[in-house]
């Protein structure tokens, strides 16, 4: 009986043996010198094709969505280095230490991507090769970025993150879990270093501003007579100082198209001085008749700039009793105004671009580290970027006013962005495709402002994006980790016995509404 | 097998029977779904992402068992073999704490407080999990031979760490039943000062755990062991927690239990009926304890609730109002899901007022503070009433409260698709591939996208074309500027038609009698009926122009009744608003009459 059994099972056994060797064994690999390179193109997912890359990136793994029963990828260097690859699927995945050795071998020349593709008789097919640029210059090799679900009104999760681009390494900064699901906004680091941090905090006990400074952490209250609590900021060169801009945002919805929508009904500029602990302003950046909004300063921190626009009622239509507002005719300029840190003096104000030349709503200015280019959000209306389908990256040459728009964007919004610390590379959130996930996209910069091809954020699964549902929210590039001990951290943001309450500098003298500004429903176009 | 084995094993059994039947039949595993909606997906990215947090396994095997709840007798299998796992392991457990002889029902007492538990419709299983894996380890530990202190000590803190990893706060269960076995084992001082000290390592260690990891306080002690919700039988995870404790006391009232139960025993003994079926009569007994326990923990409206929204996603429309009607209960969202039944059944207009509607409009159209506590049913109604961008709006909002439920995902990949996003319905369809048991939502999503890609819409209504700011404070505001863009939609006429109902507006309604023929409509319903019978009432009443549609002479009749009884009762307007219920209550004249005595009712 034994032995009956023994005679069943064993060529069954044998049977699923070589069914799983020949399922998962090796894939033979064509020899490339004896094919001829179709005509036929790659299509390659992520698209990675005709790119400059970083020399300290991950590999750019990447699906080959030509149809095939198998797959080869050889990737070569000018300058020597090979990488083979067969696999049975179409996900090419780069082992990471030959991929840093061919980049790092490879650094100002080209890298070439040989790909075939096995057709179901068996023959192998090689594809037209692909050609990447390896460049010089090394990107900033950290991402700070927010994660979570496309907001409306209502958020539950959501987490600060630091990716290291180098590897595939994804760290949890904190994440709102810890502090009761309140939500977080805008992050920001002095120059692309790590040390000095501030985040903002809304909503539930930990409301208020977070500044970790070395190892200090401070919770601040910058509610004045003057201001409610701060918004976007941007810290000065000397991290003693962070400009912010206090708003009044609110949301709307549209019936059709895109949904929803943000409208800035009041703002201002104004300085925070940490070691002061003082809220301070002026009439050029916080008048009455203007929004001002989304400061940020010059390099060497002698410029402020920020967009501007009239206010709200300027912008409306219809009876006193019921004023329209007409919210797709709001567009903000670039305006730079002098600064002199030292003596915290402010200079004359001036239009570096008009919306009425450009046609278009300018926002997010963020400034080259050579003080040479402003890089700017340009949509057709409004202050909210990221919700605004025609917004698009645009540069500014501030010396000559000169400005275009680089061929790096999409259909899609492209929003948030900011420059590594060499100013070489540019990273930027782009909903291109999905139109409502964005995704941080990377893109080389030479001396003259001109762009190279975008890319997205390489992933080990090279099918990542196609099924994760969070946006990728205010990236940002960092020359190293952030070391953020998140328990001091959440003790210092519920600690409100100790918070900072800011002072307002007596030499403020003008008011406005945004102490008490009130949801604005009045002026909201519905 | 002795007598008590055999009864034991006996009552277990019509104890776990009895359990599956009313979890299958009463409770109904789908709707415990329904209510939860519990997210997993079978990726590695997704389990990974519980290994890295202390009681990440148990979450993880909670998510994935109650995906199970969608198919009914599967998700009654699954909590029955849950709780008869602890049922067994309890049974041990006392085993080795009074070796000789325990009674033969004692260990089902946590099933029993876990039954109620689970009748409450937001009872998490990873608590119940949690419990299971800490008298796994409660077996294990007082199972072992180890007689030298510093080892038992050694073996109860290698428990502790593994079980606080497994599954978090339910470790303290483990932790304070180990400690009293010290105690209860050894009956004396010295046994209780180590099990004192096994306690204080133990309670330290969730403390220990928030220093190292990025876990709060309140999440080391609490997560799967207890939480804050608006239990019907919130004593009941007490109830059970204290009894294990009590039972952790065996050997010291055992003993004078057994006396009690003796002297009990014998009187029944002496009965001659009861002396040959006295197990029987046990069993019935338990049978009986644990139906009226599950029967008074089972909360009647939530099931009302979930079973009328489960139907609804059904699209079971009858089975929706047959639920409604066995339950009448006045909340906001039964009122809303009864008039969208009562739509697609084609009898709002003639029955709004038979099924519950004493939160007028709101509840017709759902208010705004509703919608931001369970914005699901709002994007559920502006997908049905073809109102897709508010349908967007809603269904990212309840993406952010409830996570990528495969609904959330079916519904993005619907909109998405409508809306011509097609990359975005590729994410959400990808996404759904990655559920256990929902692949059929994700071939529903590709079938919808090769009809649209054929120019098939289906039962979709056409979008709008030109867009308006949604006034997300006058809902009904929103349905009229709908009405005007999209005048072939029938659910968004019959809609306004009863907005107008609420609002008391017969002008508004008689103006709108013209469009009735657009949608085939040849009687006027009922309670248009109503409203042009009171309408015809004002001074220039007569001069109607109802297009060519007739008033019932016995409706007419019928207000004539209503008027005269109303009469009678002219000062008892409480009184008259009950009495007159049964015969009137489903009249448009009994809403108008008493519309805020029947408010005041919510």
């Amino acid at each position: 009986m034994q032995n009956n059994l023994r005679a069943v099972i064993s060529p069954i056994i044998l049977i699923c043996i070589g069914l799983c060797l020949s399922c998962t064994g090796p894939v033979e690999m064509p020899r490339l010198a004896s094919l001829t390179p179709l005509a036929d193109q790659p299509i390659l997912h992520p698209d990675y094709t005709d790119i400059t890359l970083p020399p300290n990136i991950a590999p750019l793994n990447f699906v080959i969505e030509n149809p095939g029963e198998a797959y080869f990828v050889e990737i070569s260097g000018e300058l020597g280095s090979l990488i083979r690859i067969s696999s049975r699927k179409p996900e090419i995945r780069i082992p990471l230490k030959s991929w840093k050795t061919l980049l790092e071998s490879n650094q100002g020349k080209d890298i070439r991507m040989d790909m075939c593709v096995k057709s179901k008789t068996g023959e192998w097919k090689r594809l037209t090769p692909v050609i990447n640029h390896v460049s010089e210059d090394s990107i900033d090799p950290i991402l700070v970025y927010r994660r979570l679900h496309p907001m409306y009104y209502l958020w539950q999760n959501m987490g600060l993150y630091q990716r290291n681009l180098e590897t595939f390494s994804e760290t949890t900064l904190i994440t709102n879990n810890q502090i009761e699901h309140s939500c977080f906004n805008c992050h920001t680091f002095v120059q692309n270093r790590s040390e000095t941090m501030m985040m903002h905090f809304r909503a539930g006990q930990v409301s208020g501003l977070y500044v970790k400074d070395g190892d200090r952490h401070l919770k601040i209250n910058t509610a004045t007579d003057f201001n409610k609590p701060a918004a976007y900021p941007s810290y000065h060169p000397d991290g003693k100082r962070i400009a912010f801009s206090i708003n009044n945002l609110g949301m709307f919805f549209h019936a059709t198209g895109d949904t929803r929508e943000v409208i800035d009904m009041m703002s201002d500029l104004v300085i925070y001085d940490v070691d002061k602990n003082q809220i301070t302003t002026d009439i050029q950046i916080s008048h009455p008749d203007y929004l001002e909004t989304f400061p940020a300063w010059s390099p060497d921190g002698r410029a402020l700039y920020f967009c501007r626009t009239n206010k709200l009622t300027d912008y409306t239509a219809g009876s006193d009793k019921d004023p329209q507002l007409q919210y797709n005719n709001v567009r903000y300029d670039l305006i730079r105004i002098g600064y002199n840190p030292e003596t915290g003096e402010w200079g004359k104000l001036e239009t570096v671009l008009s919306s009425g030349e450009c046609g278009q709503s300018i926002t997010i200015p963020r400034i080259s580290p050579d003080g040479h280019f402003a890089l700017v959000c340009m949509a057709d209306h409004g202050n909210f970027p990221v919700y605004v389908r025609t917004s698009d990256i645009g540069m500014v040459d501030l010396e000559t006013g000169y400005w275009w728009k680089p061929d790096i964007n999409s259909a899609q919004s492209e929003s948030y962005h900011n420059w590594s610390s060499t100013g070489r590379w540019i990273v930027f959130s782009s909903k291109r495709g999905t139109g409502q996930l964005a995704r941080p996209h990377f893109a080389h910069v030479d001396k003259n402002g001109q762009t190279g091809k975008p890319f997205v954020m390489p992933q080990e699964d090279p099918a990542f994006y196609d099924s994760f549902l969070e946006t990728y929210n205010l990236p940002e590039l960092l020359t190293g980790p952030v070391e953020l001990n998140a328990r001091e951290m959440i003790r210092t943001m519920y600690d409100n016995e100790h918070i900072v309450q800011a002072t307002l500098d007596s030499a403020v003298t003008h008011r406005n509404d945004l102490a008490e500004a009130r949801t604005g429903w009045y002026i909201l176009p519905y | 097998m002795n007598h008590r084995n055999r009864d034991r094993g006996l009552l277990t059994t019509a104890f776990l029977l009895f359990l599956f039947f009313y979890t299958r039949f009463a409770i109904q595993p789908e709707i415990i779904y329904q209510a939860q909606e519990p997210v997993f997906f079978k990726t590695a990215r997704f389990f990974v992402d519980f290994l890295g947090i202390p009681g990440g396994l148990t979450a993880y095997t909670a998510a994935c068992l109650s995906q199970f709840y969608i198919l009914p007798w599967i998700g009654a299998a699954v909590i029955t073999l849950i709780i008869g796992g602890i049922v067994s392991l309890t049974h041990l457990w006392l085993n080795r704490l009074q070796p000789e002889r325990t009674d033969v029902w004692l260990h089902l007492i946590p099933g029993l407080f876990l039954l109620m538990l689970h009748s409450h419709y937001h009872h998490p299983l990873s608590m119940t999990l949690g419990l299971l894996l800490a008298m796994a380890g409660l077996v294990l530990y007082t199972s072992i031979p180890i007689k030298n202190v510093g080892l038992r000590f050694l073996f109860y803190a290698i428990l502790c760490g593994l079980l606080f990893y497994l599954s978090i706060g339910a470790m303290l269960i483990f932790a304070v039943l180990g400690a009293l076995f010290e105690w209860t084992k050894n009956r004396s001082v010295k046994g209780a000062l180590l099990g004192l000290i096994f306690l204080c390592f133990a309670g330290t260690l969730p403390w220990i755990a928030t220093m190292l990891t990025m876990i709060t306080p309140k999440q080391a002690y609490l997560t799967h062991f207890w939480i804050a919700s608006r239990y019907p039988v919130g004593w009941a995870p007490a109830g059970l927690y204290i009894t294990l404790i009590f039972l952790a006391f065996i050997p010291f009232w055992l003993p004078l239990f057994r006396k009690l139960s003796s002297i009990i025993g014998d009187r029944i003994k002496r009965i001659p009926i009861l002396k040959k079926t006295g197990w029987i009569c046990r069993i019935i007994l338990i049978s009986l304890l644990t139906w009226a326990a599950a029967h008074y923990s089972l909360s009647r409206d939530s099931r009302t609730l979930y079973q009328a929204v489960h139907h609804t996603r059904e699209k079971n429309w009858d089975t929706v109002l047959e639920v409604i009607s066995g339950n009448p209960m006045n909340h906001i969202l039964i009122q809303h899901l009864s008039a969208r039944a009562l739509h697609h059944s084609g009898r709002l207009l003639d029955d709004l007022f038979s099924y519950p509607h004493a939160w007028g409009k709101q509840g017709l159209l759902l208010s705004y503070q509703f919608n931001y506590s369970a914005p699901k049913h709002m994007c559920d109604f502006c997908m049905d009433i073809g109102h897709l961008n508010e349908a967007e709006h809603w269904t990212y909002e309840t993406l952010t409260l409830g996570g990528e439920t495969p609904w959330i995902l079916h519904k993005l990949a619907e909109i998405n698709l409508l809306k011509g996003e097609t990359d975005m319905a590729r994410i959400c369809i990808n996404k759904l591939r990655q559920t256990l048991l929902h692949q059929a939502l994700a071939d529903d999503c590709e079938q919808l996208a090769r009809n649209l890609a054929a120019g098939r819409t289906g039962a979709y209504p056409f979008p709008i074309r030109t867009d308006f700011i949604i006034n997300k404070h006058k809902l009904e505001e929103d349905l009229q500027a709908l009405r005007e863009l999209m005048p072939q939609n029938r659910m968004v006429f019959e809609f306004n038609i009863a907005s107008l109902l609420f609002d008391k507006d017969l002008e508004g309604l008689y103006n709108q009698i013209g469009r009735l023929p657009e949608f085939g409509i040849r009687t006027l319903p009922r309670h248009w009926q109503e409203a042009m019978i009171l309408r015809m009432l004002k001074p220039d009443g007569s001069k109607l122009d109802l297009a060519g549609y007739k008033l019932n002479s016995s409706l007419i009749q019928n207000l004539q009744n209503f008027q005269q009884a109303l009469l009678l009762k002219a000062d008892k307007r409480v009184e008259a608003y009950n009495e007159l219920a049964p015969a009137y209550g489903n009249t448009y004249w009994y809403y108008l009459i008493f519309e805020e005595v029947a408010g005041n009712a919510k």
